[in-house]
């Protein structure tokens, strides 16, 4: 496939997917810089990869399971160190439902 | 005491002569920080007092006759490798205020041995970068020429160990992230076998690619902390049960009848005049040692670059997706450009309707790049190249545009794709600036990059170098 059109709507999308907020102004740099990054990665479809199979772990190790025997973890206190809002011993989140319409 | 000059070999014998107390040692490397770190900017975090703290006891435990390969010697570790109640920010401001609550597997390793901490060296945010000026926190200089990258991102480790601001340093390798400072800087650079040493406790940028190593000042000290750094840790999966070899007894082997390769698709154009001159220089040296010297071809290895950056920032986008800033860190509003784009690059690839067609695809063409490292080392013993097309380039040079600053990886991140070692050895100067070789061994084979490695070293003999400060 050919290198998609990094549009501003395409941009936008990908900052909402990845939660991340960007102004006018990186839309348009980051524009441009992931053309160009695109643009690079696009050789990869001049290579024949019929038949080949993906390689997960590179260096030949398979999946390990240990023992299931529970083992000591974190402290409380070790655990929420570094939040910055706790409550009750519990982490304290944003509201996730926003408004409801 | 000059620390500029002292090695992890020396400095034991030193200790254990009784000629110096740790200290002593630790004293004159933190008064060595106190002096060149405002210019340099190679530490995030300095650990004074406990660095003294921790002298005072490894005197102690000297004095009681206790052993520890590591008792009493002064190291650094990448601001990216958790050391317990230190402050860790991976170079980036979301994690500014962090403090981890334990020791990463190799810091407790060290630790173990006697080790102590001088402090947290600077770094590209997240170890994106190859040149330190992705850091939250300021590029760092290059020991040689303060207005010249060191290399990224074990920027900071690799400055500190040029200058002597610490015998030894930690650093990551994902994409050449210890190989090329470390040959920017004149230093040693080892980037293990994929699941050699333990990532635990390490933040993660490609999880399949992160390899964890250390920037030492010649080849022997870095066998040495590779011996200590090896081995299966339970609490990383993917750490390799693989025998630990005793690497430094390989230092000092023949090379005599031994078969070296060169890789023909690295003979570009793009290398500067200065570094393919000293390469050839270099591949003579080789010969001299006995060493019979086979060209060869890995087709693949020209879309290394293009399966890296598919691959890698769709394992970033994932590994970042933790920093929500609610059991930790700031809020992902704190993330600066590079980590951005990486996110964005991963989230696009990764994304309904594209995954096919890049991920899948990039999986591919990794399984190809491995397979012609495989077949090479059919072949050969060891395999040398360059480790960078240039020697240090200035400061600004690359900042504004992320895709020329990605090609500096082009010599190393290939390895990083196929998961085998490889070791990046100061091979000369041009301009007074420092260049480096590396050489390149099959998966769990690392004593042959200190068989060859340290031939090469003997036979190059010392380097014309001056610090500026």
């Amino acid at each position: 496939m050919s290198t998609p059109k990094i549009t501003r709507v395409l941009i936008s999308k990908l900052a909402t997917l990845a939660h991340l907020s960007i102004d006018e102004d990186q839309i348009d740099r980051f524009g441009g810089q992931l053309s160009d990054i695109l643009g690079y990665i696009d050789r990869l479809n001049r290579v024949d990869t019929e038949g080949i199979e993906a390689i997960s772990h590179i260096t030949g190790k398979t999946l390990e399971a240990r023992e299931d025997i529970s083992t000591s973890s974190f402290t409380l206190k070790q655990a929420l160190a570094n939040a910055k809002n706790t409550e009750k011993n519990m982490f304290e989140v944003a509201n996730v439902f926003g408004e409801i319409e | 005491m000059d620390v500029t000059k002292l090695t992890i070999k020396s400095a034991l014998a030193l200790l254990s002569s009784g000629e110096t107390t740790s200290l002593e040692l630790t004293s004159a490397y933190l008064e060595r920080i106190e002096k060149t770190n405002p210019s340099l900017n190679a530490f995030i975090t300095i650990s004074k007092d406990l660095a003294l703290e921790q002298a005072s006891i490894a005197d102690k435990s000297l004095k009681d006759g206790k052993k520890g390969k590591l008792l009493g010697i002064p190291l650094a570790y990448k601001d990216i490798f958790s050391v317990k109640e230190t402050k860790m920010t991976a170079g980036a401001k979301v994690l500014d205020e962090y403090i981890p609550q334990y020791d990463a597997t190799i810091v407790q390793k060290f630790q173990s041995e006697g080790a102590i901490s001088l402090g947290k060296t600077n770094m590209d945010a997240w170890a994106h970068g190859s040149s330190g000026e992705n850091s939250d926190y300021g590029p760092t200089k290059n020991p040689y020429d303060l207005d010249k990258t060191p290399g990224g991102s074990s920027s900071g480790s690799a400055t500190a160990v040029a200058s002597g601001m610490a015998i030894a340093a930690t650093g990551t390798d994902t994409g050449g992230s210890i190989r090329l400072p470390a040959a920017f800087t004149g230093t040693v650079g080892l980037k293990p076998t994929y699941g050699r040493v333990s990532r635990y406790g390490i933040v993660a940028m490609g999880s399949s690619f992160d390899s964890i190593g250390h920037i030492t000042r010649d080849v022997y000290d870095s066998a040495y902390l590779l011996e200590l750094s090896a081995g299966f840790d339970p609490a990383d999966a993917t750490s390799s049960k693989e025998k630990v070899m005793p690497y430094t007894s390989h230092i000092g082997s023949s090379l005599e009848g031994k078969k070296m390769g060169i890789i023909k698709e690295f003979m570009t154009d793009g290398i500067e005049e200065g570094v393919l001159k000293n390469w050839k220089e270099s591949v003579d040296t080789m010969k001299g040692l006995g060493c019979e010297i086979v060209e060869l071809s890995l087709s693949h290895i020209d879309s290394a670059m293009a399966c890296y950056y598919v691959l890698v920032p769709a394992e970033v986008s994932s590994n970042l997706a933790r920093f929500d800033g609610i059991r930790f860190g700031n809020d992902r509003s704190f993330f600066s450009d590079e980590a951005k784009r990486r996110i964005m690059t991963g989230t696009f690839t990764l994304s309904s309707g594209y995954y096919d067609a890049y991920y899948k695809k990039a999986s591919k063409v990794r399984s190809l790049i491995k397979k012609d490292f495989t077949d090479a080392f059919e072949k050969v013993d060891c395999i040398m190249a360059p480790v960078s097309p240039t020697v240090a380039f200035n400061l600004g040079e690359r900042a504004q545009d992320p895709l020329a600053m990605y090609l500096s990886d082009i010599f190393v991140c290939p390895m990083n794709l196929a998961g085998v070692p490889a070791l990046s050895v100061p091979s000369g100067t041009v301009d007074g600036l420092p260049v480096g070789v590396q050489f390149i061994a099959p998966d769990f084979c690392e004593e042959r990059l200190y068989e060859f490695g340290s031939a090469f070293e003997k036979e190059r003999g010392e380097l014309n170098l001056t610090l500026k400060i």
